[in-house]
């Protein structure tokens, strides 16, 4: 008996020891992993949660995690640079680097690309599809199992955007004026076939100066914008000037990358964030 | 910089008598000023061009298909996807047709099947074509005529 019950600890062990290391570097792109991988894999963040993905340098023990990785799973358009950065210039042996949005029909400014496209359901689920297609590569026991979570995953994530999709449905869009904080939601809206007129922020995070601020509410009167979308999670003061200076509506969005990880926050975050649409988009 | 130096005649002085004056002329024979102010430059401007390759290397290439059809693009590379894991598994039933396959609904789009393994999506004078050779795939052209998955015309990858 001793020893079967030894024989099931080693089995045991090594079982888990088999299992695919898989970094991932922003929450999104966690919740894609761990709904592909149920528990055939384990999925580690590359660094804490409550860390600005745009400014983290990483530290030796993100590197030591980093090292012990099978596969790395990036957004590789620019959000992540504090990773890609680190792998292309330490080029890790064991590490197969899983390039998210290289399928992804990417859209941009001024040959600027935007690296948003986890604040979406198709680009989300065309990134899901990729990564699933690469670990199994990586563990070709678990292929068909890995595809599968990703169709059904894909499912999940299509059947969000339908009550939108309903309540958008006899609605004449075309003359919906929309402006953003920052360029996070412009996947998520082409969904739904719309635009963004004017993006208030320099950068990520950064406020507008005054004069910026100035003609932020110039354009917003002369373009009749009726919405303005800013990011839940994030302190926006001048976003209330906005609002007093123009009469304009705004609505909350999440950027999907702020709080501790989980399996379902994409799902949770995304049903705000088409909440919050469907509710901005009302007569 | 280096300097040659010379002892001039000696001058008679009442207060150091036995001192000497002695004149520094700058050697520029060697132009060093020059090879200096050549070298600053050059290191600066081979510094500039590595940053610059460095820079347009790492960027990221932009689609050529505009933006607002950025969005038919990805579901049809989601329908790719999808045609491929069902091909793989042996869940897609033949012969084929439009209405059994995943393809999107595409508003302000419309569908053209040409063959079982050739389908075409018309938006706004691009042309997308679906088609299966050794596996499914998808391209983008423009183009004002609707044409089928062969046509002479400028195929795109959906990324591209």
């Amino acid at each position: 008996m001793k020893y079967l019950v030894a024989l099931c600890l080693i089995l045991a062990s090594h079982s888990a020891l088999a299992h695919l290391q898989v970094g991932i570097t922003l929450h999104p792109y966690y919740s894609y992993v761990a709904n592909i991988v149920g528990d055939r894999a384990d999925v580690l963040p590359l660094i804490d949660s409550g860390f600005n993905p745009h400014n983290y340098q990483l530290s030796p023990a993100d590197i030591e995690r980093l090292n012990s990785l099978d596969a790395l799973v990036v957004n590789g358009i620019g959000h992540d640079l504090f990773a890609t950065n680190t792998v292309e210039r330490l080029q890790p042996k064991h590490l197969t680097v899983i390039w998210a949005n290289q399928d992804v029909p990417l859209i941009g400014h001024d040959e600027k690309v935007n690296a948003h496209s986890f604040v979406s359901i198709d680009a989300a689920i065309r990134q899901v599809y990729t990564i699933a297609k690469a670990l199994g590569e990586l563990d070709a026991e678990n292929k068909t199992y890995f595809l599968r979570n990703a169709m059904d995953y894909a499912r999940t994530l299509r059947a969000l955007k339908t009550p939108v999709q309903q309540a958008l449905l006899n609605q004449d869009l075309s003359n919906i004026r929309i402006a953003s904080t920052h360029g996070a939601y412009a996947y998520l809206l082409q969904e739904f076939g719309l635009t963004v007129s004017a993006i208030i922020e320099p950068a990520h995070g950064v406020s507008p100066t005054a004069s910026q601020l100035e003609d932020t509410i110039q354009t917003i009167r002369q373009q009749n914008i009726d919405v303005l979308f800013t990011e839940l999670n994030m302190e926006n003061h001048y976003v209330d000037l906005i609002e007093q200076e123009t009469g304009i509506k705004i609505y909350y969005f999440s950027h999907m990358t702020h709080g501790e990880y989980s399996a379902d926050q994409v799902e949770r975050e995304m049903s705000h964030n088409l909440r919050k649409l469907a509710e901005a988009l009302q007569p | 910089m280096s300097f040659s130096t010379q002892v001039m005649n000696p001058q008679p002085s009442l207060t150091m008598p036995s001192s000497n004056i002695e004149v520094v002329i700058p050697d520029d024979g060697r132009q060093e000023t020059r090879y200096f102010a050549f070298i600053s430059i050059a290191v600066v401007v081979v510094a500039g061009m590595l940053l610059w390759l460095n820079h347009s290397g790492a960027q990221t290439k932009l689609s050529e298909l505009p933006n607002q059809l950025s969005n038919s693009a990805t579901q049809i590379s989601n329908a790719i996807a999808e045609l491929n894991m069902l091909d793989e598994a042996g869940l897609l039933t033949y012969p084929l047709s439009a209405e059994l396959l995943p393809l999107p609904v595409i508003p302000g789009a419309s569908l053209h099947e040409f063959s079982q393994t050739c389908y075409v999506i018309e938006q706004a004078g691009y042309l997308f074509a679906i088609e299966k050779e050794t596996a499914w795939q998808a391209h983008w052209a423009k183009s004002d005529l609707i044409a089928d998955c062969h046509a002479n015309l400028n195929w795109h990858e959906l990324n591209h």
